[in-house]
């Protein structure tokens, strides 16, 4: 069997949970339906598991269902947005975006005292580009467009941003999730962001 | 959608409907609603054919209902037929008559004194069965407790508590013992609690397993205690060592 996988009996035993954990977790969509690979092999099927992300998602809920419920858990592994509204300064507050990004952002959408969660995730993934210096503030302003006007198509399905650029033009894209991309040679790929991993991080930073 | 305005759905006769958003649908001849209905009730005692998805709060099949998409109900009853063709949701089910699911069937609660079919996975915080029940994918519940009254099959059971029962000695049961033999069959049980009866299963695994009366198994694995009816056949069981 390949290295980036693991299978079902492996798991257990390295992480020490209990199949009766494992089912519960998937009933209540704490690990989700597509990293269940089922395989045949000499003894008959086995479930395989994609080793780095589910060994990272037992982690955080071993650690974490002490504090918080497994539906809120749940509520925050999910990649459907959740309904409510936040203002910018609690966010400034809690250090999960910068006084220049909410700025950018005020820009974007307009004043208003309080913006759907789902801008404020644009908002995180503007953050986190600007943070690894990657990107310029005037480029952050194209990302916010193309993630709003596109972003919401994918209805929570799992997608990835990338960031490219070509002779110093920056271009951005959203594709659906293990889509390879093939570019002619004088484009740099300047970075591949998960977006659901940066909802959930950013969902993690909110609850506490 | 708009509480407010919500008109009831009752049909007698032959009728072919529009689907929308109703207070109760109630059908008592034959009803054809084209398009999703989203009802607080639906009760059908006769025949219902229903061209869309459905949402209902209550439930209550006596008759016959079709539904070709897919169907939600928070509290469900059927004692005649129902057939769904996609994903059914619901918080609590039972089953007194028969239930086929072209799809997945997930919920808080399943009873079933009748017939189940799902062609994907059935998933529930409990699953009681006295009846016979055939399951495409994965039957994960928290509990799940079984007593056959007819041969069952499962691809695989999963969850906390397992137990599987044969039916009480009735005369009906002694009756039908002679055109069925009622076991379950499944590919793989992998539990917590694990207790067995007339079980043909190729893997078991778990923590506590104990196999109870004409079962015939290829492989337990167990990391707590294993117990085993003379009576059953177990080809090979080993002791892995406690994570």
């Amino acid at each position: 069997m390949d290295r980036d996988y693991i299978s079902k009996k492996e798991l257990l035993e390295l992480t020490g949970i209990s199949y009766g954990q494992l089912y519960r977790w998937k009933r209540k969509n704490l690990i989700p339906e597509d990293w269940f690979i089922r395989r045949s092999t000499f003894t008959g099927q086995e479930t395989f598991f994609p080793k780095e992300k589910i060994m990272a998602r037992i982690d955080k809920i071993i650690h974490m269902k002490d504090d918080l419920s497994l539906d809120e858990l749940a509520d925050m592994f999910s990649p459907n947005l959740t309904g409510s509204m936040l203002k910018p300064e609690e966010l400034i507050a809690q250090n999960i975006v910068s006084k220049a990004t909410v700025d950018l952002f005020t820009q974007h959408f307009g004043s208003a005292e309080s913006y759907p969660f789902q801008h404020f995730l644009y908002a995180y993934i503007v953050e986190r580009l600007l943070v690894m210096g990657e990107m310029s503030l005037e480029e952050g302003k194209g990302l916010l467009q193309v993630l709003e006007s596109h972003y919401p198509k994918f209805q929570g399905k799992p997608c990835e941003l990338i960031f490219i650029r070509k002779m110093g033009i920056s271009a951005f894209a959203l594709a659906s999730n293990a889509s390879e991309l093939y570019f002619d040679q004088s484009v740099k790929v300047v970075s591949r962001l998960n977006v659901s991993s940066c909802l959930e991080e950013l969902k993690t930073k909110l609850k506490y | 959608m708009n509480q407010d305005n919500r008109p009831d759905l009752v049909i007698h006769g032959t009728v072919n409907a529009a689907g929308g958003v109703y207070g109760e649908v109630a059908v008592h001849g034959f009803g054809k609603i084209k398009g999703n209905v989203e009802c607080l009730d639906l009760h059908c005692a006769g025949h219902v054919n229903v061209d869309g998805d459905v949402h209902a709060s209550r439930g209550k099949i006596e008759g016959n209902a079709n539904i070709c998409g897919a169907a939600h109900f928070e509290n469900m009853e059927v004692y005649g037929q129902l057939d769904v063709n996609g994903d059914m949701t619901f918080t609590q089910l039972r089953v007194d008559g028969s239930v086929k699911v072209h799809g997945s069937v997930s919920g808080e609660e399943i009873l079933l004194n009748g017939f189940l079919k799902a062609t994907g996975d059935c998933e529930a915080e409990v699953f009681k069965a006295k009846g016979a029940f055939t399951i495409g994918g994965l039957l994960n519940a928290g509990h799940v407790s079984i007593h056959l009254h007819g041969s069952s099959e499962a691809r695989e059971i999963g969850g906390e508590h397992i137990e599987v029962r044969k039916a009480g000695i009735s005369t009906l049961n002694k009756l039908m013992k002679q055109f069925f033999n009622n076991t379950l069959s499944v590919d793989t049980v992998e539990g917590d609690e694990i207790y067995l009866e007339y079980t043909r299963a190729k893997i078991v695994r778990g923590t506590n397993i104990e196999i109870g009366p004409g079962c015939e198994i290829d492989l337990v694995e167990y990391s707590g205690e294993f117990r085993q009816d003379s009576s059953s056949r177990v080809k090979e069981h080993t002791k892995r060592g406690e994570a």
